[in-house]
């Protein structure tokens, strides 16, 4: 009896460790993930820059469009949170959206090598950083559901770990695209 | 084709032909014989061992079906080598054929696309071009490894088809492969999910669970860094990769590595031996079949316009 109780015991420990070294692994991977995000909006916001920089030289009538993005880059950058960052970064992407449709007026911009240059690298970044958003999420998923499902949740209670929220598109950008409002805009 | 050309071809054909034939009739058939027959009365005049006498037997035997065939083998290469590639640039002026491949066995290993075991490659019939402005390669590949051991070894094919590689302009940055996920579709997602990890405890490649749920049941996606591989494997790469499963058959496998994208297809062999000058259509028509092939396997992927296409 008192051997069954001793293996019981150690059973119980092993699996305990197991669990905890398994919850912290899922919540290294969505810090790590977090990173990931962070990195490629570091990279955006130093491109954007360059955009900025290399638009002004030809875009004389879009100052207050080019002074905006300056600033929500600024805000952006000063964010406490991802979540806040990310707010903010929605809100550049869209004055960013409108800074495309009027580069169709400036045909000299649009031949200008090192702004194709920044362009491609800008549609890089945001193809990664829908990468990294992918990985976050799959990341927060794994942890939620490791911290809701038994007996992970005990352990998950035990240490004071609480599930994080995912990335959720913006609401603007599920919505469809009207081509007829964008091209009378 | 051009029917000038076509015509060159054809005489060039039954020039190998003939050649051939007058090699084949001056063949020393009949000395190899009276030799061989003359060991084999002497093995049993002399009461050699049985094993020796019938080795003696199956040499001569084996000797006169190479001096026989010997010179189909070599009116083959010279067409290979010297005809086929002029009837694949007349399909397309930018395709190229060669006889031999320069896909080599460590290579194949390095980009881990197949996930199997195998002693012996052979590469041959190797088709390169551009397609869509991307480089790519094609060639014929049968894998072979040896089981069992003493009396009982034996080599066994583990995988005859082709293998595809599309090369871009910049290095990925990570090493990613997607298998066709055997073990999932037999014995259902949590006991694979089991395999995978266990399998994975000793690998560099990590499994990279993806948000598409036909996808995960059909395929087991693993690499070096799970955020370079959702930027090569979107949403839109990963329906097109299922279309090309339904086009070109389940069992597929794909992989990024280094600056160059490897499919592996189960294939039949690619058979560009001509029998007979009278069969140049047959081989024209296989041509024309695997340049359209490849041509539809591009515009299925949509190679062009991928996130990892660096124009």
């Amino acid at each position: 009896m008192e051997t069954f109780i001793i293996g019981l015991i150690a059973v119980l420990v092993v699996f305990g460790i197991l669990t905890y070294n398994s919850l912290v692994h899922k919540k290294a991977n969505v810090s790590n993930a977090e990173s990931g995000i962070d990195v490629q909006l570091t990279k955006r916001q130093d491109l954007i820059i360059k955009l900025v920089e290399v638009a002004k030289q030809y875009m004389k009538f879009e100052s207050e469009t080019l002074t905006q993005i300056v600033k929500l880059r600024t805000q952006a950058m000063q964010a406490p949170s991802l979540n806040e960052r990310m707010q903010t970064e929605n809100q550049l992407s869209n004055e960013l959206s409108k800074l495309q449709i009027s580069f169709e007026n400036y045909p000299d911009l649009k031949t200008n090598t090192q702004f194709i240059e920044i362009q491609r690298a800008l549609h890089e970044i945001e193809e990664q950083l829908a990468a990294a958003r992918r990985t976050f999420n799959a990341a927060v998923t794994a942890y939620n559901v490791a911290l809701e499902a038994f007996p992970s949740s005990l352990m998950a209670s035990a240490i004071g770990y609480q599930t994080k929220p995912l990335f959720v598109a913006e609401e603007k950008k599920r919505e469809d695209v009207d081509m007829k409002k964008l091209f009378n805009s | 084709m051009d029917p000038q050309l076509k015509d060159r071809i054809h005489r060039n054909c039954q020039k190998i032909f003939s050649d051939m034939d007058l090699k084949r009739k001056k063949q020393p058939y009949l000395i190899v014989t009276l030799i061989g027959a003359a060991l084999v009365i002497l093995g049993f005049k002399y009461r050699l061992s049985g094993d020796l006498v019938g080795g003696l037997a199956a040499a001569t035997a084996g000797y006169l079906y190479w001096l026989y065939f010997s010179p189909y083998w070599h009116a083959q290469k010279v067409f290979k080598s010297i005809m086929l590639p002029q009837i694949v640039r007349s399909v397309n002026p930018d395709l190229k054929y060669s006889l031999t491949s320069t896909f080599s066995k460590s290579l194949l290993s390095g980009t881990q696309l197949l996930p199997l075991g195998f002693d012996n490659m052979k590469a041959d019939d190797e088709f390169t071009g551009k397609i869509q402005h991307i480089q790519f390669g094609f060639r014929d590949i049968s894998l072979t490894e040896t089981k069992g051991s003493g009396k009982n070894k034996r080599t066994v094919q583990v995988f005859q088809g082709v293998i595809f590689d599309f090369t871009y302009p910049k290095k990925f940055s990570s090493h990613t492969v997607i298998h066709k996920d055997r073990v999932e579709s037999v014995v259902g997602g949590y006991v694979a999910g089991l395999f995978q990890d266990f399998a994975q405890s000793v690998s560099t490649l990590k499994r990279v669970q993806l948000e598409h749920p036909d996808f995960e049941k059909q395929f087991q996606v693993l690499s070096t860094d799970q955020q370079d591989a959702r930027f090569l494997i979107t949403p839109k790469t990963m329906e097109l990769i299922m279309a090309f499963t339904n086009e070109f058959g389940k069992d597929a496998h794909f992989c990024f590595y280094q600056n160059r994208f490897y499919i592996a297809l189960d294939f039949p062999a690619l058979h560009f031996d001509l029998k007979h000058p009278e069969n140049l259509d047959d081989v024209i028509s296989r041509v024309e079949q695997i340049w359209g092939m490849i041509q539809r396997v591009a515009e299925v992927l949509d190679l062009d316009n991928q996130s990892y296409k660096v124009v």
